[in-house]
């Protein structure tokens, strides 16, 4: 017995340890959330979906700030407004922070729920999701992430075939082919996909009221800022038959919450986007410093 | 709890050390533990249907003791049917109330009169069709004689509810788990150590081949329109590699287990995949099943004695029943009927017993003629496995349309090719184990078994790490569901 417990826990220690060092090394490639679950808590914030995710780049706008801010965006699946998300948010703001800066993107889907009852709390499909399961969004590794939530088999963790890369800042970069055939075919894609979304979706008061609570959370911690990122003209006629009167809530809001609210689907600027609905680098670069400047006017 | 859970690898650990060091004085205690630790597992799935494998218990244990106190053939016999209406009726309830009630409905509709189906709220218990079966073989061998009935409650609620082989086997005979429950078990180090390196191997075969091929199955199976037929093809192929990892995985993973406590349960599967007819291969495939088809069915029906009426009767009868079992569903009964054709052949010119002995006894690689035969085998096998994974007759139908196409020409078109590529190599590899060890109880139980220590830990070690880095997604085994 004794030769037996002795060689099958040392067996035991040489995997754990190996598994354990492995996931020392999942990093900003290995999938396009775990990273920002293991950066420490911070004390500025952009939240949002995927738009924000890879549209908003902390580095510039860092240069108008007094902080360094911290994307902390997901996807409309992970991170619209609802008690998940605004949980996590807690779990990943420093409890210190007194003055920091928070950037909410808001969109019509980060609002809406293809629940059948889209103001039922038990139906919003993130709460399943590590949004809602994780205990902590700053530990590294994040085994209980990486053993629960990783999508894929670990060896990628190891292997860097990515099409994509979580900055240390949060800032999600894709890396997908941007000739005008592609770019085409992918726009095409998303306008059909989010035509077949919307049949399900319905604008949701309790998210709504999320947004709100988020907000006031966040104004007990600092600044908050409301930014609305551009998208094609034509998903952006979608989100329109989603919720018609998203413009005129969302300014209702930002009134009666007294904080800045910028709506980027007014700008003038051209902008290049990857598939109709995620800003491209260059694009992202100058919507980052466009809200940067327009924040430190405020 | 599921196997592959990290649940199961924190429980397993616990109850071994306190069987081994706590209750290793007394083979009662030992009884109970194994008894508690076989309801917490359950349990972790729902506590509430506990109370079935109690009261299934219960009805068996009395039923062998009142079958001990009489002699009289009308008394035993209505003690029989008692234990067969309890067990059947459960199953037939929890598992077949709806088939039957949708079934009956329809057929009326066809004749004209139509009505609403009644369908209930069910759940499946998991594991229900393993353990009934098992406790009925113990009141069945009771009432044949075949053993003497147990008046120790714990060692025979022990023995039904064992945890190893609890949810999905192998249905173990009374005649051989009863009595270890009654004989000292002595921790042997060479029996501890065969049953990880056999929890390894299981490990391996259902998370790193059934649950990567699942992914692609489920693709196929669920959108075939979306898919070319190559792609349908190498659905299927997968479907029957995904169904072998799974179930023999978890065999494995069972007897194992049951190893690490002093236990030998019955071997379940046997290189089924090798086989060169559909008679051999129903030798090596679901082994407990068919066998205790074969012994409480097959056999008082008449077996392959009478005339040849008789004998296609009786095998049809028995695959039928046996893919009634796995499901309540017409695919099952056509699966069954489909292999119940393809044995007919053979049973009829007397050629079902022709394969005995492990293919390519005492050579490397197979005859050209044993190679075909196996080939083709392999395809007729995973011809009626479309029916057994289509949720309804009218899908598989469609899904054999989609494959006879012309696009099975065209290249697969999975989203994840290289994955599939790389799974294809996993699945090479894993044959290549398979076939050096053809004649072991399972794969690697001989393999590298002169190397000096070191270097089999650094095989163990890699075999580890494969399932760690190429393991899929932690997936419910299939046949829980039957």
């Amino acid at each position: 017995m004794k030769k037996f417990l002795i060689e099958s826990s040392l067996f035991s220690v040489a995997i754990i340890a190996s598994v354990y060092f492995v996931f020392l090394q999942a990093d900003g490639k290995s999938d396009p959330f775990y990273f920002r679950t293991t950066t420490p808590k911070q004390s500025s914030l952009i939240l949002g979906t995927s738009k924000a995710a890879q549209g908003l780049m902390p580095e510039f706008i860092n240069p108008y700030l007094e902080t360094d801010i911290y994307n902390f965006s997901f996807t409309v699946a992970h991170s619209p407004f609802g008690p998940a998300y605004l949980s996590a948010i807690e779990k990943k703001l420093d409890p210190r922070t007194k003055d920091g800066i928070f950037i909410i993107t808001v969109d019509p889907w980060s609002i809406s729920s293809d629940g059948i009852d889209p103001n039922d709390e038990n139906q919003f499909g993130e709460s399943k999701s590590f949004m809602g399961t994780l205990s902590s969004f700053s530990s590294k590794p994040n085994v209980s992430y990486i053993l629960n939530s990783y999508g894929d088999n670990y060896i990628k963790i190891l292997l860097n075939f990515s099409q994509m890369e979580v900055h240390d800042d949060g800032w999600l970069e894709v890396f997908p082919p941007m000739d005008s055939t592609s770019v085409k075919n992918r726009i095409a894609e998303n306008i059909q996909e989010q035509k077949t979304k919307l049949k399900n979706y319905k604008f949701s008061q309790t998210r709504f009221e999320y947004l709100k609570k988020t907000i006031e959370i966040l104004k007990n911690r600092g600044k908050v800022y409301l930014v609305k990122l551009p998208v094609d003209g034509r998903i952006g006629e979608i989100e329109t038959r989603l919720l018609p009167n998203f413009d005129e809530k969302i300014d209702k809001l930002a009134k009666s919450a007294a904080v800045p609210y910028l709506n980027l689907m007014n700008s003038d600027t051209k902008f290049t986007f990857t598939d109709g609905i995620h800003l491209y680098k260059d694009s992202a670069k100058d919507v980052s410093a466009e809200v940067g400047k327009w924040i430190s006017k405020q | 709890m599921l196997f592959n859970s990290i649940d199961f690898a924190i429980f397993l650990p616990i109850v071994f050390l306190l069987y081994w060091f706590g209750a290793n004085k007394n083979l009662k205690f030992q009884n109970l533990l194994l008894l508690v630790a076989s309801y917490v597992f359950y349990a972790w799935w729902d506590w509430r249907f506990l109370s079935l494998i109690v009261f299934s218990s219960a009805v068996d244990y009395f039923v062998g003791i009142g079958l001990s106190k009489t002699e009289k053939h009308q008394k035993r016999k209505a003690l029989l049917m008692l234990s067969a209406l309890v067990n059947l009726g459960f199953l037939g309830f929890f598992k077949y109330f709806n088939f039957f009630s949708e079934s009956f409905a329809e057929a009326f509709t066809l004749l004209g009169y139509s009505f609403e189906a009644s369908r209930l709220n069910i759940i499946l218990p998991v594991g229900i069709s393993f353990y009934t079966f098992q406790t009925m073989s113990y009141s069945i061998d009771v009432y044949r004689r075949k053993m003497e009935p147990t008046k120790d409650a714990i060692a025979f609620f022990s023995f039904v509810s064992f945890f190893p082989q609890l949810v999905a086997g192998p249905i173990e005979r009374a005649t051989n788990l009863l009595p270890q429950f009654f004989k000292k078990r002595n921790f042997e180090y060479s029996l501890a150590m065969d049953g990880l390196r056999q929890i390894l191997w299981g490990l391996f075969k259902k998370m790193v081949i059934a649950d990567n091929c699942a992914q692609f199955v489920n693709l196929a199976f669920s959108n075939p329109q979306d898919y070319t037929a190559s792609s349908l093809v190498i659905g299927v192929v997968f479907f029957a590699f995904q169904i072998y990892g799974d179930f023999s995985g978890y065999s494995d993973i069972a007897i194992g287990t049951a190893r690490l406590f002093g236990f030998n349960l019955m071997k379940n599967f046997s290189y089924p995949y090798f086989s060169r007819d559909i008679a051999e291969f129903w030798r090596r495939w679901h082994i407990s099943l068919s066998t205790w088809f074969r012994d409480y069915v097959y056999i008082p029906l008449g077996g392959s004695r009478g005339s040849d009426w008789l004998k296609v009767r009786n095998i049809f009868i028995i695959f039928i029943v046996s893919g009634f079992w796995h499901g309540a569903n017409w695919t099952f009964i056509f699966w069954g009927a489909l292999n119940a054709l393809y044995f007919l052949p053979l049973l009829l010119l007397k050629r079902n017993r022709q394969h005995i002995e492990v293919v390519a006894k005492d050579s490397f690689l197979p005859s050209v003629t044993d190679f075909f035969k196996i080939l083709f085998t392999f395809t007729i096998t995973c011809f009626a496995w479309i029916f057994f994974r289509a949720n309804s007759l009218s899908s598989a139908f469609e899904y054999i349309s989609l494959l006879f196409s012309q696009s099975i020409f065209e290249a697969p078109n999975f989203l994840a090719l290289n994955k599939m590529y790389v799974l294809s190599l996993l699945i090479v590899g894993f044959l290549m184990f398979e076939w050096k060890g053809r004649d072991a109880n399972y794969a690697i139980e001989n393999f590298g078994k002169s190397w000096p220590k070191p270097l089999k830990y650094v095989f163990y070690y890699s075999l580890a790490m494969l399932i760690f880095f190429f393991g899929g997604k932690e997936q419910a085994f299939i046949y829980f569901q039957f």
